[in-house]
C-alpha cells in the first residue's frame, strides 16, 4: 500500500455542495462542507437525521440518487476527484464506469442495515468473493481463498462459507459486511451508521472489530453516526454537522472536553448521564431546518439557547478557537467582524 | 468457543461444530430453495398436481408403448363404438381409438404448452426486466409498445398469425407467446420493481457490480418466486389458448390428435356419442387443473407471507 509521504490526505472534501431537485422543490441537503481524513484515521460525522450525513457518503461513492446533484467543490480521492458537476449524458456514463472500478475497491461501504444489505440468495462467502474477484484479476479460488481469509479476520469461520445470511445473526451478518467492505484492502471505509440497527453488545464487538481492522489495513475512515457515544470510542476527529454545514470540527478531545458550539452541547445534554438523576432527558426545542427552505442567517438559531439578535440576521463564519478546533458559531467572531458583517447586510437591505 | 455450561447445551455444540464440519465447501441443507421446497411437500393438492404433470410427460414421452392403438389408422368396422374393453375410450366416427388419440394429444399439448411460455418469457421476460432496471423512458418506451400488444385481443392475434402464416406447432407456438408476452413482461416488471428497492442491491452497486451483474445475479434470482408461479399458471392458459385455436381450426390440422380438435371434431355427434367429447375434455380439464394446483402451491411455497 503507498504511503501518504506527501501529505495528500486520502479522502477530501473541497467546499462541497449537493442539492436534491425534487419536484416539490430544491433540498439543499450540503452546504459548502469541507473536510480530511488521513490515512488510519477516523472521521466522525455526527448529525440529526436530515443534515446530510448520508448525503455526503452517498456522493463520495457516487451513488446519489438521480435526483441529487454535486453543485460545487469537489470530493478527492488521493487528490483525484471523484466527484462531478457536469450534467451531460456522456460525462455521467464516462464517470459512473470509473467510479465502478472504485466501488468496492478503493472505497469500501458499510451499510446500516446489515440485515437487507446482503442479498438473501447467495453464499455469504460467494458475496466476499465476489467483490474481490470484481476488482482483482485473481481466479475463483483465489477469490475464494480470500473470502475465507475475510471470514477469519472478522471472527466467523471460514466453514460457514457456504451459507446464507438468514443463517447469521444481525451482529454476524454486519461482520459479513464489514469483511466485504475491506476485502480489496480499501483506502477508505465510508461507514453509514454502521451499529444503528444492532444491540448494544453487539455493538461494541462491531465496533471493536473496525477499530481493528483499521489500524490493521491503514483505511482512512469515515463513520457517520448519530452516536456520541460510538464517536468516543472509535474517532480521532469529528465533524458536527448541521442542516449540511459543518458547526463544529476538531478532534475527540476538543469535542468531548472542550465542547464550544452551542449545538454540540445542546447534543451532548441530552445523553443520559449515569452520574446525575434526571426524571426526563433534555431535548432539543423544535425541529430540524427544512433543507427546502434554509435561512440567510445561522440555520441552528432557532434553536439556539444562546442566541442574541445577530443570530438571527447573518450566517456566521467559521472560526478556528484553538489549533484545529473549528466553530461555526457567532459567539466566538470577534467583535468586528459581526459589526462589519450587520453593516454589510444592512447595506445589502437598502440597495434592495 | 461457546462456554457449554450443561451436556445437553454441549451436545448440541457439538452437533452443530459437526455440522459445520461436513458442510465445509458443500452445500447446505437450507437453501432458499430447499426451504420452498420443504413448504411445498406439505401441500398435498399441490404434489398431486405435480405428480399428474410428470405423469403426463411421461405419457406424451412414452406414447407410442402406451397406446394400444396408432392414432390415425382408421377401422371402418367399428365406428362410433362406446367404451369397452378393446377401446377403452370408445372409437370415433372412423373407427379410430380414442384413447389412444388422447395419449398421443399429450404430445401435442404438453409440449407447446411449455414452449410458449419458455418463448414468452425469453421475449417478454428479457423486456419486462430491462424496462424495470432501466427504468424512465427505457421503460416508457417498452412498456407502451407491450401495451399496443395487448390491446389486440390475444385470440385475434393469434386468429391472425396462424392465418397468415398456416397452421402447426411453430407458428401457433410464435403466435401465443407473441400475444402473451406483454402479460409475462408484465410480471417481470413488477417483481424485479419490488426487488429493486432492497438495500442489498444499492449494496451491490457500492461494490461496483455493473448492470448487468445486479440484473443477473441480485435482481433476477431474488424476483424468481412470483415469476416462477406465473409461468406455471401460463402454461395452463397456454394448453387452453392451443385447445381453442384448434377448436376453431386453426390450430394443429387433422390428423394430429390435438384435444381441442378432437372436442371440434366430436362436437357433431355430441347428442348421440357423449363419450367421444368427455374424454379429451376431461384430458384438457386434468391437465389444467393440475398446472394451477401445482402453481398455487408454488406460490404458498415460495412466498410464505401471502398465505
Amino acid at each position: 500500500m503507498s504511503e501518504n509521504t506527501n501529505n495528500v490526505p486520502v479522502l477530501e472534501l473541497k467546499n462541497l455542495v449537493v442539492h436534491y431537485e425534487t419536484q416539490d422543490g430544491v433540498a439543499e441537503a450540503v452546504n459548502g462542507i469541507s473536510l480530511k481524513v488521513n490515512a488510519s484515521e477516523t472521521l466522525g460525522l455526527v448529525g440529526e437525521t436530515g443534515a446530510g450525513k448520508t448525503t455526503i457518503a452517498l456522493t463520495a461513492m457516487g451513488l446519489l440518487p438521480d435526483v441529487g446533484h454535486v453543485i460545487e467543490g469537489e470530493i478527492l480521492l488521493d487528490g483525484k476527484p471523484i466527484t462531478i458537476t457536469s450534467r451531460k449524458k456522456r460525462d455521467k456514463k464516462h464517470y459512473n464506469k470509473m467510479m465502478r472500478a472504485f466501488r468496492g475497491g478503493v472505497m469500501g461501504m458499510i451499510f446500516q442495515d446489515p440485515m437487507s444489505a446482503l442479498n438473501p440468495v447467495m453464499y455469504v462467502g460467494d458475496q466476499i468473493a465476489e467483490v474481490v474477484r470484481l476488482h482483482n484479476s485473481v481466479t475463483k479460488t483465489e477469490a475464494k481463498q480470500r473470502a475465507i481469509e475475510m471470514m477469519e479476520t472478522v471472527g466467523i469461520p471460514g466453514a460457514r462459507y457456504n451459507e446464507y445470511p438468514h443463517q447469521f445473526s444481525g451482529g454476524m451478518k454486519q461482520r459479513i459486511v464489514i469483511a466485504m467492505a475491506l476485502a480489496c484492502n480499501p483506502r477508505v471505509l465510508l461507514a453509514d451508521e454502521p451499529t444503528t440497527a444492532l444491540d448494544v453488545t453487539i455493538q461494541a464487538q462491531v465496533l471493536d472489530l473496525m477499530r481493528d481492522l483499521q489500524k490493521k489495513f491503514k483505511t482512512a475512515t469515515l463513520m457517520i453516526t448519530h452516536d456520541l457515544g460510538v464517536v468516543a470510542e472509535t474517532c480521532d476527529s469529528v465533524a458536527v454537522i448541521y442542516a449540511g454545514e459543518v458547526v463544529e470540527y476538531g478532534t475527540a478531545e476538543h469535542i468531548f472536553n472542550n465542547t464550544k458550539h452551542p449545538y454540540t452541547m445542546a447534543l451532548f445534554n441530552a445523553l443520559p448521564s449515569l452520574d446525575k438523576d434526571v426524571d426526563r432527558l433534555h431535548s432539543i426545542q423544535g425541529l430540524v431546518t427544512d433543507p427546502m427552505d434554509l435561512p440567510e442567517h445561522c440555520s441552528f438559531c432557532e434553536r439556539c439557547t444562546e442566541r442574541c439578535d445577530a443570530c438571527s440576521i447573518i450566517d456566521p463564519v467559521t472560526t478556528e478557537v484553538e489549533p484545529g478546533h473549528l466553530v461555526k458559531c457567532i459567539k466566538y467572531m470577534s467583535q468586528e467582524s459581526i459589526d462589519a458583517m450587520l453593516a454589510s447586510k444592512a447595506e445589502g437591505k437598502e440597495a434592495k | 468457543m461457546a462456554k457449554r455450561h450443561t451436556p445437553a447445551m454441549a451436545k448440541i455444540a457439538a452437533k452443530r461444530e459437526r455440522e459445520i464440519a461436513r458442510n465445509h465447501g458443500k452445500e447446505v441443507q437450507s437453501s432458499p430453495g430447499k426451504e420452498a421446497w420443504k413448504r411445498l411437500k406439505r401441500n398435498r393438492l399441490a404434489i398431486v398436481g405435480l405428480v399428474v404433470i410428470a405423469l403426463l410427460i411421461l405419457v406424451a414421452i412414452f406414447a407410442p408403448m402406451l397406446a394400444p392403438y396408432p392414432y390415425n389408422v382408421m377401422d371402418y368396422d367399428h365406428p362410433f363404438e362406446f367404451p369397452n374393453s378393446e377401446h377403452w375410450f370408445g372409437t370415433d366416427q372412423f373407427g379410430r381409438d380414442i384413447f389412444s388419440r388422447v395419449i398421443y394429444g399429450t404430445r401435442i399439448s404438453i409440449p407447446i404448452g411449455f414452449m410458449c411460455v419458455i418463448v414468452a418469457f425469453a421475449l417478454g421476460g428479457t423486456l419486462g426486466a430491462i424496462a424495470a432496471y432501466y427504468g424512465g423512458r427505457v421503460d416508457n418506451i417498452i412498456m407502451r409498445i407491450m401495451d399496443i400488444i395487448q390491446s389486440i385481443p390475444s385470440m385475434l392475434l393469434a386468429i391472425a398469425v396462424s392465418a397468415t402464416l398456416g397452421g402447426g406447432m411453430r407458428n401457433l407456438i410464435i403466435a401465443i407467446a407473441v400475444s402473451t408476452m406483454p402479460a409475462r413482461s408484465r410480471v417481470v416488471r413488477a417483481s424485479i420493481l419490488t426487488v429493486k428497492r432492497n438495500d442489498y442491491i444499492e449494496s451491490a452497486r457500492a461494490m461496483g457490480a455493473s448492470s448487468r451483474r445486479q440484473l443477473l445475479k441480485y435482481m433476477l434470482p431474488n424476483a424468481i418466486g412470483p415469476i416462477l408461479t406465473a409461468i406455471t399458471f401460463s402454461v395452463a392458459t397456454a394448453i387452453l389458448t392451443v385447445s381453442s385455436l384448434s377448436y376453431i381450426g386453426l390450430g394443429i390440422p387433422e390428423p394430429m390428435p390435438e384435444w381441442g380438435a378432437l372436442l371440434a371434431a366430436s362436437k357433431a355427434f355430441l347428442n348421440t356419442y357423449p363419450y367421444m367429447l368427455i374424454f379429451p375434455g376431461l384430458a384438457i380439464m386434468i391437465t389444467v387443473l393440475a398446472l394451477n394446483l401445482f402453481g398455487d402451491g408454488l406460490r404458498d411455497a415460495l412466498d410464505p407471507r401471502l398465505k
